[in-house]
């Protein structure tokens, strides 16, 4: 879902790059010292998930990961998840420097309204949060996509014909990042659980 | 209560999934595009990865220095598209700023440098240069010719048994310096067989240079950005530290 190079107009660009900004500012005053490494590792996740394709029926799509940042990170996934797409960018040529703020925005902004939408459920315990964890991963990727489809629609392509294209090929992405993560949280919860309560808990 | 949100998910699931049935299109993080000179036109093939093709994306050709836009088309099944060199852009030796856009967000583009298709016009010269353009019109126009100088002079002896003026018609040929055309003029049958031959002998070529283009991301370059990523914690963490 990286939107390349030369595709976006200079007002999207622009409003992409500020919104970045504003993101990555918070969620460097949310990080605190404890949880430096746990961003980290998430952030080396982030950037080796966009390598791992799922093929599933006649379409191949990579996994992003970022319901998984937003669900143990919350605003922390935000400056996890710029830093990942900045390295994919330049070592890999995913995407481009002068739209890494909008892809971030499309790709951490979901992450971050997951991780509020479900925290109630994230907070619990036992299934409830597996299920919420799943919500995480399933509707970030959604959102992502639908987020790249409204950044599209300023450019020469529809917001319908994109986005319709967008989430078809990302189902079954959502699918397994929904399984990914709820298996990692749950995992966290038994193992570790003051990674989670960390934020979830604040 | 979950139960009826887990229905309700599960039902807005199916409707996404009939609404989106049919939509199959081969997705990825990047859009390759690799263009050559193939005689006087330029070929371009467009491609996600080896076994997915760019269908129906858009290719655009402008000049690199002004960015006046030449022409564009779409590509084939195959990911291809041919078209003539504009003879705007050679008249002016202009390098060819060729863009792809493949739909959602991917998009490419290339250079063609004016250098490499304007040689590729001079070894092809030879063929074009004499008569007109074409090579096919130029072949039926030069036999003829041959034949209207050599048919004159046994007229006289009517319609001429093909043996007869064999005895008067074997010095015509050299009068009428055939041998001369021959070296300058290949036979274009010939000349068109040799450039399928070549074409065959290169497809591997071309085929390899266009996968070079597409380099999958190496050991190096992932450990590297985790090596960076971890290189960035820890400059982040001595900063903390500091303050903290």
């Amino acid at each position: 879902m990286h939107i390349s190079e030369g595709v976006l107009s200079a007002p999207v660009l622009g409003v992409g790059a500020v919104l970045a900004a504003v993101g990555t500012a918070v969620g460097l005053r949310r990080l605190d010292y404890d949880r430096l490494m746990t961003v980290a590792i998430l952030s080396a996740a982030f950037f080796v998930a966009s390598l791992i394709h799922v093929p599933i029926g006649p379409s191949s799509a990579h996994l992003i990961m970022n319901g998984l940042l937003g669900a143990i990170l919350g605003w922390a996934a935000f400056p996890a998840i710029l830093t990942g797409l900045l390295l994919q960018s330049v070592l890999f040529q995913y995407g481009g420097l002068a739209v890494l703020g909008v892809n971030a925005c499309d790709m951490a902004y979901p992450a971050v309204a997951c991780f509020y939408l479900f925290r109630p459920l994230l907070r619990a315990s036992g299934k409830r949060r597996v299920v919420g964890a799943f919500c995480c991963g399933f509707f970030s990727v959604l959102f992502s996509a639908l987020l790249t489809a409204v950044a599209l629609e300023f450019s020469d392509e529809g917001f319908f014909a994109a986005a319709r294209i967008l989430v078809a090929v990302h189902l079954p992405i959502m699918v397994a990042e929904g399984l990914i993560t709820a298996m990692v949280v749950s995992y966290l919860a038994k193992t570790r659980p003051e990674l989670l309560q960390a934020t979830v808990a604040r | 209560m979950t139960h009826t949100a887990w229905n309700r998910l599960r039902v807005f699931l199916l409707t996404v999934v009939v609404a989106l049935a049919g939509v199959s299109e081969a997705f990825a993080h990047r859009v390759n595009l690799f263009a050559y000179v193939d005689g006087g036109r330029i070929v371009t093939e467009s491609w996600f990865s080896k076994s997915s093709r760019v269908r129906q994306g858009l290719i655009e050709v402008f000049d690199a220095a002004t960015g006046e836009k030449f022409l564009s088309g779409t590509t084939d099944d195959q990911g291809n598209f041919a078209f003539d060199i504009p003879p705007a852009a050679r008249q002016r030796k202009a390098d060819l700023r060729i863009t792809l856009k493949a739909g959602e967000g991917h998009a490419n583009e290339t250079v063609v440098k004016a250098e490499e298709y304007l040689n590729a016009q001079v070894s092809d010269a030879p063929v074009s240069d004499a008569p007109a353009p074409p090579t096919p019109g130029a072949a039926p126009a030069a036999t003829p010719a041959v034949e209207t100088v050599a048919a004159p002079p046994p007229s006289p002896e009517t319609p001429a048994a093909s043996g007869m003026p064999g005895t008067t018609g074997t010095p015509i040929p050299p009068q009428a310096a055939s041998p001369a055309p021959a070296p300058v003029q290949p036979d274009p049958a010939l000349l068109a067989a040799m450039d399928r031959m070549l074409d065959a002998k290169l497809a591997p070529v071309k085929s390899m240079l266009a996968e070079s283009l597409d380099p999958a991301p190496s050991m190096t370059e992932i450990l590297g950005g985790i090596g960076w990523i971890f290189g960035l914690m820890g400059v982040a963490a001595y900063f903390k530290s500091r303050k903290g």
